[in-house]
């Protein structure tokens, strides 16, 4: 009982590690070289935003289309520590870590402070007008640094110190799916997928949807700041135009594709759409016209998105988890297996 | 004080195109409920495919374009981005209409990068920008210090023409009453006999065939077409559309002039200040008025 | 009996029409009060501002000295007014254990950062409010179908999964928006038990709207009659089906429901 715990628990992790070494043996054997790396990097910042973008859209069932926005305040936001306040070149290699992980935590504080902020009065707009409040955010924060002339205006920031690593990235996309994974079987998660079923009788169930909806902007804009964080130090080089609605609408395509309101969806969209135009790069200039085919054919048979609402074990909390996780069993009440992902 | 004459003249040209743009968004979602993405590439379609139609015309002429030709192109562009906003509609979105509306409005997201992405990829149109014709005879009016063009005057009176005319279509005519009485409860339009199908094809029609003539105009002024030129276009007037209040015709062309005479105004100062203005007036104008300016809410039957 | 609940003068117009006129009740603890009306009388508008969905033009709520007048409903809620919905409104793409732990939101004492670990006492936390919800479904005969998402439930039990929802917010007043509309006899038979149940074990005030006569009289302790949005009647079920007004309303509307 108790080792079947800990061996559920660890399986994950065990599992991550051993993608993580499969990747590297093959890099060393010759087979994936760097671009494969830095692809498989993207697609790893690609899945923490689209997690972001599903805590908003795919659990709370509102509607942002300018996550982008929160994804460069958190790209400016830490590439300004590790590349103006500090410069890369005075950073003693012992403290670069710590520098990093701490430019990440501001990517991710400014985002979230943002998202509060206009979460406060705006979120009280009904779906379609928060839509398009979110999408004129992206394109206010966007132009406002295109304003700025010290982190580089429309040219945007240079020489920002590739600190991130595929093993950064694997971390972190393993800790945001941990984190969102428990808030979701929270009281949290469950008053957001209240608030998105029907939010008048959320209401009348006592669920304070507006500082719920807060609460589930707020994290999200988090989660997108980190990832920008991670972005701006995997790619080097920043600018307001990476940032555009184009980001925001790719974003959504790969949530609503993958499939919302399922993590493994997130993952399975993020990952095959962000390497799927790579691997159409010899159709050339037909490449995105065949993206976009494959795109709409997706949305009009397969409604839930490719993952159809499945979730992997491992992203779920289950009834049986509770019980099992304190070495109970629950004999006296029956437990169907739910089909379909159960949120 | 010229200055500002000669600005607003150039916000009321810029405001003519969101506003016949806007037209459709709204009409679309008034009507389906759905963003329309794509929207904006209608836009596209209609400057592209009038760039073909005047270098046809010219081969055959060889001359200048005469009067009836330009109408000819632009009749026939409007018709033809008319159709294929019906095609649109009848392949990708009328499949969706039960579901979600984020499903229709990613389908959207897709369509629009298709008709962007497939003339792209044609040999013959590729990604480059290429120059519009001149369809309008160039004369210059000075008035005390102000230019006007004959370009910006043709151009304002077509399109307060088509805004009256559709105007007058939704308001006062039978087709009119039945797409008022689809955009307020389907349900109900279908028991009365309204053929929904056809209202729907025929919404697209108008809001196509009206990007179309924005498209026009707008290439008459800033004279060169892209395959992309659509979409930031789109953004905008999609804006446009939901400051005057979304699903209210009146409120599309009133948000359209709204955003074209405050962006030319803003950009006179600098021209990021110009991009951002229309966002900035729009989330201050929701702040105040959550559905817009002519748009009202009724409250929710529970 | 004390008064909980007391209602006063309370109007609402939607452009033109006075959909709820001059409503005034004082609801005692333990009664069950019945509200009666043919289609469109306004019934479930006195519901919508009991629970704050919608806003009086004018008239108070009072409960513990305080006007609820001008809250938001999950204050409402919080103040001990749940309700179910004559169009049910339940979460469907959750299960039915889920959705009544959402009910319990409002008094559950997870907090952010805790949750996000998920530490012991989170664990500890969702053990407990999952075997709550537990004994309260057994109650209520619908542990069986407590893993099944809402949505596949059949109608009668999601009306009744409504209720045991409603119940988890521990309420001070419950109020039924038509309980047994759409269901059959034996159906009808369960909820009457179900709501007999309510109030001998957790002692429930309950405000009740329905259509069928022959359901509210035996169980009603008292009986308000609407009609184009003003009380035309209120009395005990003796009264109310003798009152010539009532009868004349309802066969005005075409009624034939009098038992
Ligand atoms: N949000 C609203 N906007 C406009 N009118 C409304 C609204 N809500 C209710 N009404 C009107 O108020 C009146 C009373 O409606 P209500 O739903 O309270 O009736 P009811 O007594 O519950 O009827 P039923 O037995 O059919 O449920 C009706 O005429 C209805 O159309
Ligand atoms: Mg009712």
């Amino acid at each position: 009982m108790k080792f079947s715990k800990r061996f559920k628990s660890i399986l994950p992790v065990i599992g991550l590690a051993a993608l993580y070494g499969l990747i590297m043996l093959l890099k060393s054997m010759g087979i994936a070289n760097n671009y494969h790396i830095q692809i498989l990097m993207f697609a790893g910042v690609n899945i923490m935003m689209t997690l972001s973008l599903n805590v908003v859209n795919g659990f709370t069932g509102q509607f942002s289309i300018g996550h982008a926005g929160f994804m460069s305040l958190g790209a400016y936001g830490s590439a300004i520590i590790t590349t103006l306040i500090l410069k890369p070149s005075v950073i003693p290699a012992s403290m670069e870590i710590p520098v990093f992980l701490l430019s990440l935590l501001v990517g991710g504080l400014v985002a979230a402070m943002v998202g509060y902020l206009i979460g406060l009065p705006t979120l009280k707009l009904k779906g379609d007008y928060l839509a398009i409040v979110t999408l004129a955010f992206g394109e206010i924060v966007r132009a406002g640094l295109r304003l700025i002339e010290p982190i580089g205006a429309a040219r945007g920031m240079i020489g920002v110190p590739n600190y991130a690593n595929l093993a950064w990235i694997f971390l972190f996309v393993a800790l945001t799916l941990f984190f969102v994974r428990n808030i979701i079987y929270s009281r949290f998660g469950r008053a957001w997928i209240a608030i998105r079923d029907n939010e008048i009788a959320a209401e009348a169930m006592g669920i304070d949807s507006t500082r719920y909806k807060i609460i589930s902007f707020t994290f999200s804009a988090f989660i997108a700041g980190v990832a920008g964080g991670l972005y701006a130090h995997v790619v080097s080089f920043i600018q307001p135009d990476t940032f555009s609605f184009v980001k925001s609408s790719d974003l959504l395509v790969f949530l609503y594709a993958g499939g919302s309101g399922s993590l493994t969806g997130s993952i399975v969209g993020a990952l095959l759409l962000t390497s799927l135009p790579e691997a159409l790069r010899f159709l050339a200039s037909w490449r995105l016209v065949i993206y976009a085919l494959v795109l709409v054919i997706v949305m009009l048979y397969s409604p839930k998105g490719i993952t159809g609402g499945y979730e992997l074990p491992f992203l779920r909390i289950t009834r049986k988890d509770i019980y099992e996780n304190r070495g109970k069993k629950i004999s006296e009440t029956p437990l169907q297996e739910t089909k379909e992902g159960d949120v | 004080m010229t200055t500002f004459f000669q600005l607003l003249i150039y916000g009321l040209q810029l405001g003519s195109v969101y506003a016949l743009l806007a037209l459709g968004y709204t009409m679309v979602y008034g009507i389906v409920g759905m963003i329309n993405f794509a929207h904006g590439d209608f836009l596209m379609i209609g400057a592209l495919s009038t760039v073909f139609l005047a270098m046809a015309f010219m081969n055959t002429s060889s001359a200048a374009l005469s009067a009836i030709q330009v109408i000819t192109i632009i009749l026939i562009a409007m018709i033809g981005t008319g159709l294929i906003g019906v095609l649109v509609e009848a392949i990708a979105y009328k499949p969706l209409r039960d579901r979600p509306r984020m499903t229709a409005l990613i389908t959207a997201v897709g369509v629009s990068m298709f008709l962007q992405n497939f003339p792209r990829a044609l040999p013959f149109i590729g990604p480059n920008p290429r120059p519009f014709p001149r369809l309008f005879p160039l004369v210059q009016l000075n008035l005390g210090g102000v230019t006007i063009t004959s370009t910006q005057l043709i151009m304002l009176g077509l399109s307060i023409i088509l805004m009256v005319i559709l105007y007058f279509i939704v308001n006062k005519t039978p087709l009119g009453a039945q797409m008022r009485a689809v955009s307020m409860d389907k349900d109900a339009a279908l028991l009365m006999g309204i053929n929904i199908n056809v209202i729907i094809s025929l919404t697209f029609f108008i809001g196509a065939a009206l990007a179309s003539s924005s498209g026009i105009f707008y290439a008459s002024i800033y004279p060169q077409v892209d395959v992309y030129m659509g979409s930031w276009l789109g953004t905008k007037s999609f804006i446009a559309a939901v400051l005057g209040g979304i699903g209210d015709i009146r409120g599309a062309m009133l948000g359209g002039f709204i955003l074209g005479i405050s962006e030319i105004f803003a950009t006179s100062i600098n021209s990021n200040l110009g991009y951002m203005i229309g966002f900035i007036v729009l989330i201050l104008i929701l702040l105040f008025k959550p559905a817009g300016l002519l748009g009202k809410f009724s409250i929710e039957k529970v | 009996m004390a008064t909980i609940l007391s209602v006063k003068n309370l109007t609402i117009k939607f452009g033109g029409l006075v959909a709820v006129e001059d409503f005034s009740v004082d609801v005692q603890e333990g009664e069950l009060l019945a509200i009666i009306g043919p289609n469109g009388a306004g019934k479930t508008t006195v519901f919508n501002m009991l629970t704050g969905i919608y806003k009086p033009t004018s008239g108070s709520i009072e409960m513990d000295g305080k006007n609820l007048v001008g809250m938001r409903p999950h204050q409402f809620a919080a103040h001990g007014l749940a309700r179910t919905f004559q169009n049910i409104r339940l979460f469907h793409n959750a299960s039915v254990v889920d959705n009544i732990k959402m009910a319990y939101t409002l008094h559950s004492s997870e907090k952010f950062f805790p949750a996000l670990m998920r530490t012991e006492s989170v664990v500890e936390q969702e053990w407990e409010l999952d075997m709550e919800v537990m004994r309260l479904l057994k109650i209520f005969n619908l542990d069986q179908q407590a893993d099944l998402l809402s949505k596949n439930l059949p109608y009668g039990p999601q009306r009744k999964l409504e209720i045991v929802r409603a119940m988890m917010l521990k309420p001070k007043i419950l109020l039924l928006d038509e309980p047994v509309a759409g269901m059959n006899v034996a159906e009808i038979d369960e909820i009457a038990s179900l709501i007999a149940q309510i109030r001998e074990k957790f002692k429930m005030t309950i405000i009740l709207i329905e259509h069928h006569m022959n359901f509210v009289m035996p169980i009603a302790d008292r009986i308000k009659v609407l009609d184009f949005g003003k009380t035309i009647a209120e009395g005990n079920p003796g009264d109310i089906q003798k009152n010539p007004k009532v009868i004349e309303a309802y066969l005005g509307g075409g009624y034939h429901a009098i038992a």
